[in-house]
């Protein structure tokens, strides 16, 4: 079998045991699922007060924050897949790592698909099907569907980064939490309320300009240069997260704690 | 009576005294508070330079900002006392509380207030800091000050109760934390937190007036910016009501769930 194909298979395989999972656990899977809709929910609607109060504070009307929303959600469910990027810096400083350490394949990918949090698919494609009653023309959900997934790319490799300093950084599980949490907020407000230095803030350090700003650019203005930025931004970002983790892997030693089978 | 309060003060002085101990943990974990401020003063700095408008929902820039410190104070200092009260049931706990001589939602109440209290001073302080750097300080007219101290009490209060009578569904369901989520969200919005309820349409805002919500959150925070002294004491009567009433469906709930309180071993 190729390379690519015994990935291919391990991949198949952690998201059949990972499906199984959801179907075992399916009123804790449900609640989840209901509570992250409603507090967008909740979010929207102070959205939509907030047009409704001030309709002409910008160009940008409910629609624009509904989308900005819609494609966070998407991009968080389809990282997601990918669940333990959430917990890189966790499994390093609790001997969680060595069991991936051990089996014949790569380590970052093992750990990366190990856990997985399918009941946020089913929110995503929730979300999918609010974006096309809102905006029934099939360019747009096709833009849609890719800024989804170039976001995702990118809030993936800029956790990818910060777990991999933990190798590094016994704090830098708390560090990445809190920047996580700031791009997140970030990316569910409209990047015209920032002025100043906020404006790099937020397409540097903390990059949710591409992942609020930049879909809506791409879906309503057909900017689509900005596919072409966003996705550079995205690989670079992963790209400096796969070398963070290879150059702290050589770095890592090994505690006395050792667990057989981790998340 | 007053007597038989003593032991409610002493467990919520003790339960005071002893989160003081991660008071500097609370203050140096607000990073979440900052980066929600600071969002906030964008927003709202945006939203009132562009509108034109000095007030709007009664409030001028200022006072919005400093409006959303203290609700987001509030509403963060909150402990999980619901999962406490449904950790009791499940395991059984609640049982051995039953020949103890208190009432359960009243201690459960003394200890969380005693814990929220120092989170939420801690809360503030940070907030304070904050927005006294991004707006420049605020200081309340000492006057308003003792009024302020009873009505957050009171909100507190009310919105612990409200949280243990969630606890007490446990009697019937497994996990409380749908319930919780609900009435959390609904606090967030119709309470006022991330935005004052005099901006809703009207139908939004009249469902906020029928709901307890707002005299958790909203209504010392007004007073907080207002500093209106008439508006005080009407708001602590209908605080007052709020934590009676809700104390009393609490006891209902409560009740109803010993009575079928079924504990296996010892």
């Amino acid at each position: 079998m190729s390379t690519v194909g015994k990935y291919l298979g391990l991949f198949l395989g952690y998201l059949y045991i990972n499906a199984k999972g959801l179907l075992e656990y399916k009123v804790s899977s449900l609640i989840a699922l209901f509570g992250s809709l409603l507090n967008s929910a909740i979010w929207l609607v102070f959205w939509w007060v907030f047009f409704k109060r001030f309709p002409n504070i910008s160009e940008w009307q409910f629609v624009h924050l509904f989308t900005i929303w819609a494609v966070l959600n998407v991009a968080l469910a389809l990282v997601s897949v990918f669940y333990n990027v959430y917990n890189i810096s966790e499994l390093i400083n609790e001997g969680k790592l060595e069991y991936y350490l051990l089996k014949p394949r790569n380590a970052l990918f093992h750990l990366l698909i190990a856990r997985m949090r399918l009941v946020d698919l089913v929110e995503a494609t929730i979300w999918l099907i609010s974006f096309i009653i809102l905006k029934p023309e099939l360019p747009a959900v096709i833009l849609f569907l890719v800024m989804s997934v170039i976001s995702a790319g990118i809030i993936h490799g800029f956790l990818l980064i910060f777990g991999s300093l933990g190798f590094f950084l016994k704090s830098a599980d708390g560090i990445g939490t809190e920047l996580y949490n700031a791009l997140i907020t970030f990316s569910t407000y409209p990047n015209w309320i920032f002025r100043g230095a906020a404006k790099w803030i937020i397409f540097t350090v903390i990059p949710a300009g591409f992942i609020s700003y930049v879909p809506v650019q791409v879906i309503y203005n057909r900017a689509y240069l900005w596919i072409l930025g966003s996705l550079g931004f995205g690989i670079v970002l992963n790209v400096i997260g796969c070398v963070v983790f290879s150059r702290g892997l050589k770095y890592f030693e090994t505690g006395n704690t050792f667990v057989l089978r981790a998340d | 009576m007053l007597k038989s309060m003593d032991k409610y003060l002493a467990a919520a002085a003790l339960s005071a005294k002893n989160y003081l101990g991660y008071a500097s943990e609370v203050i140096f974990r607000s990073g979440f508070l900052v980066v929600i401020l600071f969002v906030f003063v964008n927003l709202w700095t945006v939203t009132y330079s562009r509108s034109g408008a000095e007030i709007i929902a009664g409030f001028d820039l200022r006072q919005m900002l400093w409006y959303l410190v203290f609700t987001e104070s509030i509403v963060i200092s909150r402990p999980r006392v619901h999962l406490k009260v449904e950790e009791d049931i499940r395991t059984g706990t609640v049982s051995y509380t039953l020949v103890r001589p208190y009432n359960y939602l009243l201690f459960q109440l003394s200890v969380s207030l005693g814990e929220r209290m120092v989170r939420f001073i801690s809360t503030l302080l940070v907030g304070y800091a904050v927005m006294a750097v991004m707006v420049g300080p605020y200081f309340p007219g000492l006057s308003i000050l003792p009024f302020l101290m009873v009505t957050v009490v009171l909100a507190m209060l009310a919105d612990l109760i409200g949280m243990i009578t969630i606890g007490f569904f446990a009697f019937w369901v497994e996990d409380v934390s749908p319930f919780f989520l609900v009435y959390s969200r609904l606090q967030m919005l119709l309470g006022g937190m991330i935005v004052p309820i005099t901006l809703f349409p009207p139908f939004l805002r009249k469902l906020s007036e029928w709901l307890p919500f707002r005299f958790m959150v909203y209504a010392p925070a007004k007073l907080f910016v207002n500093c209106d002294i008439s508006q005080a004491l009407s708001l602590m009567a209908g605080q007052i009501f709020i934590c009676v009433l809700l104390f009393l469906i609490g006891m209902s709930i409560y009740r109803m769930g010993v009575k079928r309180l079924d504990v296996n071993g010892g």
